[in-house]
């Protein structure tokens, strides 16, 4: 979910050409919602900048409404981690990648740690 | 009411003038009647000296008469004869002093015709009998004749002095009353001089002085710095003309103050909103397509012959790192956490990136107005950077607090100090920040000691 087309394409020719098939592209939150109860993904990438939109707040709509679980919710930006950390932590996602470290193995190490951390600290619903 | 000042002055101190000239002019004439009183009483002593003396004569040319005829003897013809010879003159003297009352010039005439006929027609002969004939002489004197023409002659000597003395005594009334208007005058023109000035000095007060005053006052509080210093309008000719122009130039600095405060805050916020917009356009522009690009060539990458692979990578990396450099830019022209997280999140990251260790205190809402929180950033971004570039800290303390409608922002280092607001435009900057939003700003950097930058802004409450 991403407001930029061309890297919204860039970012699914690379997926894709990993083994990651890309089911759907939204632009803003409304999108959003709707594409994540049409298609049910296992995995949303959501920009944190969705051209004015904020994506924690698509973030968190997509785990209340569509139902989207932690695990299937990674934050992306262009932006410096460490500027959103703890807007990142209060989030329900279970992480962030940066766009230019964006690849099907971060994701699936973003995945596995995350379902990690889980077993070891216990889940905490509703985070 | 456009009477000048001067002509007020002027009218005051003619009327003032005129009192004072008057009761002198009254007090002169009294003196002068008082002289005149004064010749005059003299003059009546004169005369009636003059008066008793040629009296005395005609007496003692009697009674040298009497004395010859008692006792015959020569030496009283002497009194009779010295008598007779002064009198002319004395006479003389007596019609000089009166020459000016013809009545009494009349008197003394009479007086003097009287005697020497007394002497030529009475008294000569009687001595010229008695020296032939004393015997016939005395008879002849017994006839009271002589008597009555002496008694004559003393009653006018009597009317004469009589008339004298009642000039006298009419000159002595009139002396006293001038002596009387002297006095009424004196008193009647200091009372009235005193009252004159009293009210004269009133009224300048109340007209010159004490506009002055106030104007003053004004003047002294508007060059303190209170621009809203204004004086009633309502003195009259130049002083009224002080007091409008003064409020005039008062309002005009005021409103000039004001516009450039209101100038300096659009100025400072029409700032931020280009960065703001620059920032958008690179983020949305160039460095999406920045990113989009590496991505890209990532996925060619993986589907390259060995051969360019190395190359490829590299020169991704190389993108990368251009990237992650447009990142930092673009974090320096505006801190997109701060829009996006408030405050707080936006110093927390501040903190985080510090070179130098930071303690931060946040006490605030997550959301202020937009101009506060970006004021505050930036001031305490800057600050920041100074303790890591020049103080040579160890620590960092930074407290921002809202108290009272009012948001009180400290950093204090414990580094070498010697901060000034000259030592690059970094502190400059800051200061109008704070200052383009009404707000105040401390720095206190003695030298040793470590640099404590204090703020204070107020916040309108939306």
């Amino acid at each position: 979910m991403d407001d930029n087309p061309r890297f919204a394409a860039a970012a699914r020719g690379l997926l894709t050409g990993s083994g990651i098939s890309v089911v759907g592209v939204a632009s803003t939150g409304a999108e959003a919602l709707q594409r994540a109860a049409e298609l049910r993904p296992d995995v949303a990438l959501v920009d944190i900048d969705l051209g004015g939109q904020s994506g924690f707040d698509v973030v968190r709509r997509l785990h209340r409404e569509a139902g989207l679980a932690p695990s299937q919710l990674i934050l992306i930006s262009s932006y410096d981690e460490q500027d959103f950390v703890e807007l990142i932590e209060a989030s329900p996602a279970v992480g962030f990648l940066s766009k230019t470290a964006l690849s099907a193995a971060a994701i699936r190490n973003l995945l596995t740690r995350g379902d990690e951390g889980r077993r070891n600290a216990g889940e905490t619903p509703g985070r | 009411m456009k009477a000048g000042l001067t002509r007020r002055m002027l009218i005051a101190s003619g009327l003032l003038a005129l009192v004072i000239s008057a009761a002198f002019a009254v007090l002169l004439a009294s003196v002068a009647d008082l002289r005149a009183s004064e010749r005059s009483a003299r003059h009546s002593e004169e005369v009636v000296a003059a008066a008793n003396r040629l009296e005395r004569l005609v007496v003692d040319v009697e009674a040298g008469e009497r004395g010859f005829l008692a006792t015959g003897q020569d030496s009283r013809l002497e009194l009779w004869r010295n008598g007779q010879a002064a009198l002319p003159d004395q006479a003389a003297e007596l019609q000089r002093l009166v020459a000016d009352n013809p009545e009494q010039l009349g008197m003394a005439r009479q007086i003097e015709t009287d005697a020497t006929s007394y002497i030529r027609d009475y008294s000569t002969p009687l001595i010229e009998t008695a020296m032939r004939d004393l015997g016939a002489a005395r008879s002849q004197a017994a006839s009271s004749e002589g008597a009555r023409r002496i008694d004559a002659i003393r009653a006018e000597f009597d009317r004469l002095v009589g008339a004298e003395h009642e000039q006298a005594v009419a000159g002595q009334h009139r002396s006293g009353a001038a002596g009387r208007q002297a006095i009424a005058a004196a008193a009647t023109g200091l009372a009235g001089s005193v009252v004159l000035i009293v009210v004269f000095t009133g009224y300048l007060s109340r007209v010159v002085i004490g506009p002055v005053r106030r104007v003053a006052a004004m003047a002294d509080r508007l060059a303190g710095g209170d621009l809203g210093a204004r004086l009633p309008e309502r003195s009259v000719g130049e002083i009224g003309v002080l007091e409008r122009s003064f409020n005039t130039m008062a309002r005009s600095l005021q409103a000039n103050r004001d516009e450039l405060a209101a100038s300096r805050t659009r100025i400072v916020a029409a700032a931020d909103q280009a960065r703001r917009r620059i920032e958008r356009d690179l983020h949305d522009g160039v460095q999406q397509q920045l990113v989009s690009l590496a991505l890209e060539l990532r996925a060619v990458e993986a589907s390259s012959p060995p051969e360019l692979s190395a190359p490829l990578a590299g020169a991704i990396d190389a993108l990368v790192g251009a990237t992650d450099d447009l990142r930092e830019l673009s974090r320096g022209i505006h801190p997109a956490i701060l829009s996006e997280g408030g405050l707080p999140a936006a110093l927390r990251a501040l903190a985080r990136r510090s070179a130098v260790p930071v303690e931060l205190t946040v006490e605030v809402p997550e959301r202020l107005p937009e101009q506060v929180e970006v004021a505050v950033y930036y001031v305490v971004s800057e600050a920041l950077t100074n303790a890591a570039k020049h103080a040579e800290a160890s620590v960092v303390h930074v407290e921002v607090r809202k108290h009272d409608g009012r948001l009180h922002l400290s950093v204090h280092d414990d580094g070498i100090g010697g901060a000034t607001a000259e030592h690059g435009s970094g502190l400059i900057g800051l200061i109008d920040r704070v200052e383009a939003l009404d707000g105040t700003v401390d720095i206190a950097s003695p030298v040793g000691e470590g640099t404590t930058l204090v703020a204070d802004l107020p916040i309108e409450e939306p």
